[in-house]
């Protein structure tokens, strides 16, 4: 998988993932503190954070004694724009539909 | 890999049969589907069992989207079964310009149902159509994204980038 867009989505899929993102999102912790609130083997802790790193979603700084992780937003702010765009074009069209819907019988929205 | 399917449902305050009418004709479509711009809305229509429709629909940025429809099943104010395509102007199927590894061809099926008192509803159902492996992915994350409960931690995460 080479698309970001879907390395991003596929790093994004897992809950665990996900739960070291949102702690990333209140500063840079070591591999050992993200993997602290799970009941999961190092080995499968450091898959993770692997994971996250290729999808370019974490950065660690190499030279540093414990190479702290770091959230790396770039494939956020990308995944967002898409998710917002898709967003728009579904829930949009449905929006537009009942709006439409309304006007043509003059009456309000039905929720 | 099984991909599970992305559904979208509503609730109108409108019959089923005025739902099915605006919902599957072109000229009402050009009113939802385009509102700030109906007449710029293109639409070659051949609504039956193996036709297609071909369509573009301009943007807020003027850049029309076209797209390609054809259609499986159709039973009138029930249920039609459609495969979705992005295209080029010339109707050729392409990929999604933001997400090039968005599904080709969607499978979607449109089910139209009374809900009585006036009210009717839409349910739509995406699944990915002779998708490819990257396909199926990109489609599973964004459902995971859409509809896996996660929307509140990604909108946390949103939160932290906009704080940036």
């Amino acid at each position: 998988m080479t698309d970001p867009l879907s390395t991003t989505l596929a790093a994004l899929a897992d809950p665990t993932r996900r739960a070291m993102l949102l702690r990333l999102a209140e500063g840079a912790a070591t591999v050992g503190e993200l993997g602290a609130p799970f009941a999961l083997s190092q080995p499968a802790i450091s898959k993770h954070v692997k994971v996250l790193e290729r999808a370019g979603l974490i950065r660690r700084a190499r030279a540093a004694q414990f190479r702290p992780c770091q959230l790396d937003p770039a494939p956020l702010a990308q995944l967002s724009d898409f998710m917002a765009h898709f967003r728009a074009v579904t829930e949009g069209q449905l929006d537009q539909l009942e709006t439409y819907l309304a006007a043509l019988q003059n009456k309000g929205p039905a929720r | 890999m099984t991909t599970a399917p992305l559904t979208f449902s509503r609730v109108f305050n409108a019959p089923l049969a005025l739902l099915w009418e605006v919902h599957t004709s072109p000229a009402h479509q050009a009113n939802w589907l385009s509102p700030g711009n109906p007449a710029g809305y293109q639409s070659r229509m051949d609504f039956r069992v193996g036709g297609t429709h071909l369509y573009g629909m301009p943007g807020p940025d003027g850049a029309v989207m076209y797209g390609r429809q054809v259609f499986r099943e159709i039973e009138p104010m029930k249920k039609i079964v459609l495969v979705q395509s992005f295209t080029d102007k010339d109707g050729n199927i392409a990929p999604h310009p933001m997400a090039p590894t968005w599904p080709r061809e969607m499978l979607s099926i449109n089910e139209y149902e009374d809900m009585g008192d006036g009210k009717s509803r839409l349910s739509v159902t995406w699944q990915p159509f002779n998708a490819t492996e990257t396909e199926e992915a990109t489609f599973d994350g964004a459902r995971g994204g859409m509809q896996g409960g996660w929307d509140h931690q990604f909108d946390q995460i949103s939160g932290y980038l906009a704080g940036l």
